[in-house]
């Protein structure tokens, strides 16, 4: 045997790097670009004195805290606004990227059976795990590089060099530190479902974590792992303790995983599978039970984890509330109760507009996965029986479609209710219902066209799927920054998100309303027809 | 032709993109009939019968089944049909007992005693989640649902290629059973002794063609007979004979060799003339056939209407 550990990692490692190299160039471009094309932004937005103390004023505020983490205490260069606006959204995305990357090839290689033939090769029984832990150190090391390049690159003012080497390189080993994060999920679960939903739900309770504490306690965003990224004091005194305790958790990690694949089998788990029924119940008869029997734990806790996420948002609301009394020109209006609580209630609703908007890109995510089972089942073969059984294309897909739409309102329906109740609770002077109840209708119809976007790509070209996925990626960002950098008009109206308005600030627009579901219920029909008409594909 | 075809392809064409994955396929399967569709791997088989299955569009060409079209009336005709794929996929968190359940209820039918029956013949455990499952027992659960399911029509594409020989041999009685009732089956299988001890005709299909159609002697007559012989005076011209293929001559009166099923007379004449002391003669198996048709070594035309043989 040869002595040296983990051996053949190295060839395993260039036989998935030679598989991965789009997927990864991807996420480099995109991450590194968007990252790079900011921070070249920046000193125009943000450069001189006024817009500067304009945009701080905003970040300052426990909302806008409670999404970008918080700020240093000023003065502030362009480079602080930066590095206080981008660092906490760039180590979520890294948590999306390293999780989609560390499952695929952890637990998807296992479920599709890659890892068993090349397990049964002359290779150590840990170099597949090894391999998919370099790429993961490959790819966020291009990443750290690309980071810090960037901003070297775009020389902001107020830069230094210590500052963009401590901001690239923790975010590159915060989004490693999570990667290894999901290499563990996959070690204790048994498919890569499991393992991605077993990965989210710990990142959700991390960030809530952090929006908790910075919002009130800013010292215990220590706890939080995903806290550790705002504590670089970039540009400050660059403190590289929080990338000393990602290496150590990284190490830890490492050898958790090591250790756990050491105690299970492979294609197996460490939470053992269940036996279950014997006959299937009486209710399972049909493909709308059929769907809701495989969705049923997903809906429920995607419904259950956004009604906690809004909840901890209306949590959040008294604080938010409490920011006008810091400011000398409201407390003026303070003096005047009635003022007062306008004043707060305006503040509130533009909140509340924000953070519809990022409910509903959360909601229409286990949408759109269910409307996409008719391509991705398709794709491993569960639907070959099931199309040879006297249920119509059209009907199953149209199931899959309404249970996506179901599927999603109820997850928005959750994140708001929660936030209402949290909010009203935490709040003196309630919020009137309306409130939510406008902001929740105005949001439906963007939803509804990203659901039939998804229905009419898997109906004619179920390929290129995932161009909606970047879709609601490239939405999200642009209405996350959106009114942090003044987009033109056209620029936020290249999603439809950019129609409805700011409800509940503004007013709802039904006109608005019903063209867009008129919108989205062609792109459903379209799509129904399309797979109506099309071959269906084997299983590969 | 007194009974109407249950399945009726005619000139069928597939094409994807560039490739042409069917050529020309033509065959019936009649009540009460086993039809053996045999063909090496990316023959066009799984295609066919996917076609049939209302999966994949035809390019040209009918396939009908109870007279229905397979495409547009799919459906209905998917009433009557029970199917177990090759590969097997199942979803991993359902167990076995419940999808068992769940494609007979699709089908507008019940969990049966005879369900029941199957299950244990098949010894398979139904309390099981399907991702525990091996590819045998993912199969099993496919086959028990077609085989308890009433159809008038059951289509088998490589049944049986993960199943054990005694589970195996299950399955060859339930097709027996479904056959004595008066059912159509259509059976894809690459075990060649499968076919032969229960199709009752057999299509070969190579490169997205159906280049033979008939029974196993209507085919075993197509070919030739190997022969194993000992005689008494010396068989010195024996390799100039026509019809005399492959000789291997071991001493001047022992030889193997192949004959051709049409020379067959002439060498029996020509053997008795000499004295025969000892004579074995086996017919074609499938598996000779088969690698008549598809094998690089040896390949030649085996019939006029073929034309070219493989190319070597």
């Amino acid at each position: 045997m040869p002595k040296q550990p983990f051996f053949q990692t190295g060839q395993i490692l260039r036989i998935n790097l030679r598989r991965d190299w789009l997927k990864l160039l991807i996420w480099l471009i995109a991450l590194g670009g968007l990252f790079a094309s900011i921070a070249a932004k920046f000193n125009n937005l943000y450069g001189s004195k006024t817009a500067i103390e304009k945009i701080t004023a905003t970040l300052n505020t426990p909302a806008m805290i409670s999404l970008f983490g918080r700020l240093p205490h000023g003065p502030y260069s362009s480079a602080d606004v930066f590095a206080g606006e981008m660092t906490v959204f760039m180590a979520i995305f890294g948590v999306i990227m390293n999780y989609s990357l560390a499952i695929a090839l952890t637990r998807g290689d296992e479920d599709s059976g890659v890892t068993e033939l090349v397990s049964a090769r002359y290779v150590d029984p840990y170099a597949t795990m090894m391999a998919a832990i370099s790429e993961l150190v490959v790819a966020n090391g291009l990443l750290a590089l690309l980071y810090s390049g960037g901003l070297q690159v775009a020389g902001l003012n107020g830069t230094n060099t210590g500052g963009n080497l401590v901001l690239g390189v923790t975010l590159g080993l915060s989004g490693l530190m999570f990667g290894l994060l999901a290499v563990v999920c996959a070690q204790l679960t048994s498919s890569s479902r499991a393992a991605t939903s077993l990965a989210y739900l710990l990142f959700g309770i991390v960030y809530l974590g952090r929006m908790l504490t910075d919002v009130s306690h800013p010292r215990y965003t220590w706890l939080s792992p995903l806290g550790w990224v705002e504590k670089l004091q970039t540009y400050r005194s660059n403190n590289w303790l929080p990338a000393m305790l990602m290496l150590i958790t990284i190490v830890v990690l490492t050898a958790l995983a090591i250790m756990l694949r050491a105690r299970r089998d492979l294609n197996a788990g460490i939470l053992a599978t269940r036996p279950g029924r014997r006959h299937a119940s009486p209710l399972l008869r049909g493909p709308v039970s059929l769907v809701g029997r495989l969705e049923r734990n997903t809906i429920l806790a995607w419904v259950i984890g956004l009604f906690i996420f809004g909840a901890m948002y209306g949590s959040v609301f008294n604080t938010v509330a409490d920011i006008l009394k810091s400011n000398p020109i409201t407390v003026k209006l303070l003096a005047d109760p009635h003022t007062a609580v306008l004043a707060t209630a305006q503040v509130l609703k533009s909140f509340i507009a924000l953070l519809m908007i990022i409910f509903t890109v959360c909601a229409i995510i286990p949408g759109l996965q269910i409307i996409y089972r008719i391509a991705t089942d398709e794709q491993r073969g569960l639907l070959e029986m099931l199309h040879a059984r006297p249920v119509s294309r059209f009907r199953l897909n149209l199931v899959l479609s309404l249970w996506g739409i179901v599927t999603s309102l109820l997850a928005l329906v959750a994140a708001v209710g929660g936030l209402a109740v949290a909010a009203n609770m935490a709040l003196n002077h309630p919020l009137a219902n309306k409130l939510f109840i406008h902001g929740l209708l105005a949001n439906i119809s963007p939803l509804l066209i990203f659901l039939g976007a998804g229905a009419l790509l898997v109906g004619w070209l179920p390929k290129l799927r995932s161009l909606v996925w970047l879709y609601l990626g490239a939405t999200f960002v642009m209405n996350y920054f959106g009114r942090l950098f003044n987009l033109p008009q056209w620029a936020t109206r290249l999603s439809p998100f950019g129609f409805i308005g700011h409800v509940p600030a503004s007013s709802l627009n039904w006109s608005v309303f019903w063209w867009q579901t008129g919108i989205a219920a062609v792109l459903f029909v379209v799509g129904l027809i399309g797979y109506q008409l099309r071959d269906l594909n084997s299983a590969n | 032709m007194q009974l109407s075809p249950v399945i009726h392809v005619s000139h069928l064409q597939k094409r994807f993109g560039k490739f042409q994955a069917l050529n020309d396929v033509s065959f019936d399967v009649q009540p009460g009939e086993v039809f053996g569709f045999i063909g090496p791997n990316g023959a066009g088989k799984s295609t066919t019968i996917r076609t049939l299955l209302g999966l994949l569009r035809a390019t040209s060409g009918t396939a009908t089944i109870f007279g229905k079209d397979v495409f547009h009336d799919a459906v209905s005709i998917h009433k009557n049909i029970a199917y177990v794929p090759g590969d097997v996929y199942l979803w991993p968190n359902l167990t076995g007992g419940e999808i068992i359940d769940l494609f007979l209820r699709l089908s507008h039918q019940q969990h049966s005693k005879r369900t029941d029956e199957l299950i244990k013949a098949f010894g398979l455990d139904t309390g099981k989640k399907a991702r525990t499952y091996s590819k045998g027992n993912r199969q099993k659960v496919a086959l028990i649902a077609a085989l308890s399911q009433t159809a008038d029509l059951y289509i088998f594409d490589e049944p049986t290629s993960g199943l054990d020989p005694l589970n195996e041999q299950v399955f060859q009685d339930e097709v027996k059973a479904l056959k004595a009732a008066g059912k159509a089956i259509l059976l894809s299988s690459h075990i060649l002794s499968e076919v032969e001890q229960m199709c009752d005709r057999i299509g070969i299909i190579r490169e997205g063609q159906i280049i033979e159609t008939g029974t196993l002697t209507e085919m075993q007559h197509l070919t030739r007979t190997q022969i194993s012989v000992t005689t008494k005076t010396p068989l010195t011209d024996l390799g100039n004979q026509s019809g005399v293929h492959q000789l291997k001559q071991t001493n001047s009166t022992t030889a193997i060799f192949a004959v051709d099923s049409d020379a067959m007379t002439a060498i029996t004449q020509y053997l008795a003339d000499r004295q025969i002391l000892t004579l074995r003669s086996t017919p074609p198996t499938l598996e000779d056939l088969f690698l008549r048709y598809y094998g690089r070594e040896n390949a030649q035309p085996v019939n006029s209407k073929t034309g070219d043989g493989p190319d070597a």
